[in-house]
């Protein structure tokens, strides 16, 4: 396919200034970023399955070794 | 004149009054921030948590692979810039915390890659059983 065909987008950067940000929680792989990027990627996994209620005696989770 | 690549970042005061758990507060320029982090987090009934508890490998969550995006497709938008200005800026910044894979910056950064993995387990005594 001819790469000439393909989309173009181009950005200009005029002046910007933000007065106040107020921020409670970066959280959970988040960022807060005042400058400039390439690439961001971020994952984030959040287990509370049904199992993990546990009503039992007590007992150890896992022990090492 | 219109500058390419990155801006200067400029912030009159930034205040933050946590940080923990694989979290970073960075002031200038990177080329890449990388940040992984792993939790169980248990609430007890009977809080009582031992030293030894909580092998991480036990559980599939925390080796488990994270599909992510496919390669780029060989035709790609083509992104071009211009920085008429060569500040980007803000004037007060707070923030009260960052926490578990998480990015503060003053600055531009070429690549981040995060990754958080949380795992929440709830353990009751059974009054009934014997």
């Amino acid at each position: 396919m001819n790469r000439d065909c393909g989309m173009g987008m181009h950005v200009e950067n005029r002046g910007i200034h933000v007065g106040e940000i107020r921020v409670t929680a970066v959280a959970s792989s988040s960022v807060l970023l005042v400058g400039d990027t390439e690439t961001i990627l971020c994952s984030s996994v959040f287990d509370t399955p049904p199992e993990s209620l546990i009503v039992g005696p007590w007992v150890p989770l896992a022990p090492e070794g | 004149m219109a500058g390419e690549g990155r801006r200067t970042s400029v912030v009159d005061t930034l205040r933050l009054d946590a940080l923990a758990a694989a979290s970073s507060l960075v002031v200038g320029d990177l080329e890449r921030f990388d940040a992984r982090s792993r939790a169980l987090a248990v609430q007890r009934q009977v809080p009582v948590f031992l030293e030894n508890e909580g092998d991480l490998r036990a559980f599939p969550l925390f080796s488990r692979p994270i599909p992510l995006p496919g390669p780029e497709p060989e035709e790609r938008v083509r992104l071009t810039s211009a920085n008429v200005s060569p500040c980007i800026s803000a004037g007060n910044i707070r923030v009260l915390s960052a926490v578990a894979s998480s990015l503060v910056q003053v600055g531009s950064v070429t690549r981040v890659e995060l990754e958080s993995r949380v795992k929440h387990i709830r353990q009751f005594v059974d009054q009934t059983s014997p």
